[in-house]
């Protein structure tokens, strides 16, 4: 079957009919370029039944394909479809195909990308219009790879399809590291920008000017911050973050940290009490990272009036701060995932801050959890003294 | 947070629902120095409460809240209140503003953001959803040139001259408000409207050409003159 505008996932072929065509490829020696293309989806389905919510799908499935057919694939390349219809793949067949990737700015991986944005389109339209279920999210995933001649095309192009769904899983970390810098640097430029226009344009009370300068100042910091966190991030990830641990009163630093969101939780009126005291060897500027992290987590998700609880135990060499809210907590799914760096946080934000304080921790050689909490949100990050230190 | 002090309220109450509280002053400021009342929610629940309370005649709303969905707040948003609704967010991506769109809001502002551009689509929003606009006349002769919008002619001493659709629209609204000065900003806003993605330089371009079309010499413009450091006008020449 070729890229045919009535098809939908659910009427694609399946692998094994694209046999005798792939048979004659081969024999012409032609490798083929492979575009896999997977939905997931994820969240919680709010709607009224499951075969309305089959129904939607099935239709948003059809529609992506169609949008993608045309606009990235041309006819006579192949579809087939997985099992189930979670995946499709598409072989670019044309004989000038490599003129084509060139129109794609010669990059099989950019095709791929336009095929997934393609479907995503469709899948958020779709999902809208049905008026259900918005946090029942479908993401679209692309791979590619390279479907080489082989005596047996059909074993060849399972192992092309599996590599393909692996590049997929990587891209699309890839993405989400990407998302996650740019959503997360978005806010405090907007600030900066925002406010020294104000200060360009308008005629301002001293106090205003004051006001607005400080504004900036304190954005530009957070901007630092971040910018140092994602620093870190890519040193540990490349082995050569280095910290500078000295003994230090982990109350100490709790204190600062709570400067540095006193601002986020007077806004919502939301209190921060420590209580208890530990003393843990750490790196003092990136220990204040990850309790910043927490803190701004916690208010951020705290109802207004609510209170933050912070606690500082120490049991022998380890030391345990545990940051608790009264928002509406982590679901098993978020606890499971915002333990992975980048994960998607809720509603599908995603979640730099604790990916970065996880990191952190770990770098320590500690560890950060989120332990099941009846009600709001709790965070615990553990250090642990080495024994020749005091 | 309320308005500043000093701020003359005159346009109408403006829902700001974000949690980010540096972004909601900012925006509580430049909405409150064009005379609306702004009002703050930090979170989903407390905008559907604030809008219950306080009835906004307008919402700016980011769609990255803690708690309740941004989308979700959207869509209630728009089943409890006929105000527009533009939405803000730190997610740039087309299918965001897809869903933003179809969930009820008139608007979508990706951050950063400037505070005059989301003033500027506040005011646009609300002048088309205000009820019908006076009746423009639809002849107005200055000096040697007419301008008829209803034939979307334009002639200097009775002869024809050929503007480009936009270029006539550009005139025309020089043309009806004869000797009042428009800046780039508010140019674009009134013939481009507020989706206008481009440069504004593109003002400067279409005045050229009206000039040239006009027979307004640029060295020294008789009819569409320029007000340096603040825009254009256009005037009968003396």
């Amino acid at each position: 079957m070729t890229g045919d505008r009535r098809h939908s996932p659910s009427r694609l072929p399946d692998l094994a009919t694209l046999a005798p065509k792939l048979r004659a490829f081969a024999r012409s020696g032609r490798a083929l370029p492979l575009i896999y293309i997977e939905f997931a989806s994820e969240g919680k389905v709010i709607g009224p039944n499951a075969r309305l919510r089959g129904a939607a799908y099935k239709q948003a499935a059809a529609a992506a394909l169609k949008a993608s057919i045309g606009s990235v694939l041309r006819k006579g390349d192949l579809v087939a479809a997985g099992a189930g219809g979670s995946w499709f793949i598409a072989l670019l067949t044309a004989r000038k195909a490599a003129v084509r990737l060139q129109t794609f700015d010669a990059d099989l991986g950019v095709a791929a990308e336009r095929l997934r944005h393609a479907v995503q389109v469709e899948f958020a339209r779709v999902r809208a219009q049905h008026g259900e279920g918005l946090a029942h999210r479908v993401t679209v995933r692309s791979g590619w790879n390279v479907l080489e001649p082989a005596t047996d095309p059909l074993e060849a192009l399972r192992h092309a399809v599996r590599g393909a769904a692996l590049v997929a899983r990587i891209e699309e970390r890839r993405a989400t590291v990407l998302a996650a810098v740019t959503h997360e640097l978005r806010t405090p430029l907007t600030a900066i920008i925002g406010f020294a226009e104000r200060l360009q344009g308008e005629k301002l009370r001293r106090a205003q000017r004051s006001r607005y300068l400080d504004i900036i100042i304190e954005e530009s910091r957070r901007l630092h911050r971040l910018a140092e966190g994602l620093i870190d991030v890519g040193s540990w990830s490349a082995g050569s973050l280095r910290l500078d641990p000295q003994s230090h009163s982990l109350a100490a630093i709790l204190a600062a940290a709570v400067s540095a969101v006193a601002e986020r939780a007077g806004a919502k009126r939301v209190t921060i009490r420590i209580t208890g005291a530990a003393k843990a060897f750490v790196d003092r500027d990136r220990c204040q990272q990850i309790f910043i992290n927490l803190l701004d987590n916690a208010v951020r998700h705290s109802p207004r009036g609510g209170r933050v609880e912070v606690t500082v135990k120490q049991h022998g060499r380890t030391s345990t701060v545990t940051v608790k809210d009264h928002g509406p907590g982590f679901t098993p799914e978020m606890r499971r995932r915002a333990g992975t760096p980048f994960a998607a946080g809720t509603g599908g934000k995603v979640g730099l801050g604790l990916a970065v304080a996880r990191l952190l921790a770990e770098a320590h050689g500690g560890t950060l959890s989120i332990p099941a909490s009846r009600r709001g949100g709790m965070v615990a990050v553990t250090f642990v003294r080495p024994k020749d230190r005091r | 947070m309320s308005a500043p002090a000093g701020a003359v309220a005159t346009r109408g109450c403006a829902l700001i629902v974000d949690d980010e509280p540096h972004v909601a002053e900012l925006l509580r400021d430049a909405l409150a120095a064009e005379g609306f009342t702004p009002v703050i929610a930090v979170d989903g629940l407390a905008a559907l409460r604030r809008a219950r309370e306080h009835a906004p005649d307008v919402i700016v709303l980011d769609i990255g809240l803690p708690g309740i969905d941004g989308f979700e707040v959207c869509r209630t948003l728009r089943k409890e209140t006929d105000a527009p609704i533009i939405v803000i967010s730190a997610r740039t991506g087309e299918i965001d503003k897809i869903v933003g769109l179809e969930v009820g809001a008139d608007d979508y502002i990706s951050k950063p953001f400037s505070p005059r551009e989301v003033v500027a689509r506040v005011r646009a929003i609300l002048r088309r959803s205000g009820g019908e606009p006076p009746q423009p006349t639809k002849r107005r002769t200055i000096g040697d040139v007419c301008v008829d919008a209803d034939r979307r002619e334009v002639t200097v001493r009775g002869t024809a001259v050929r503007l480009k659709p936009r270029e006539f629209d550009v005139l025309w609204l020089f043309a009806r408000n004869e000797g009042r000065v428009f800046t780039r900003d508010q140019l674009i806003e009134a013939v481009w409207g507020f989706d206008f993605e481009g440069d504004p330089r593109t003002v400067d371009v279409h005045v050229r050409r009206i000039r040239r079309a006009l027979g307004d010499p640029a060295s020294k413009p008789r009819y569409l003159q320029t007000v340096h450091g603040l825009g254009y006008k256009f005037v009968a020449p003396k």
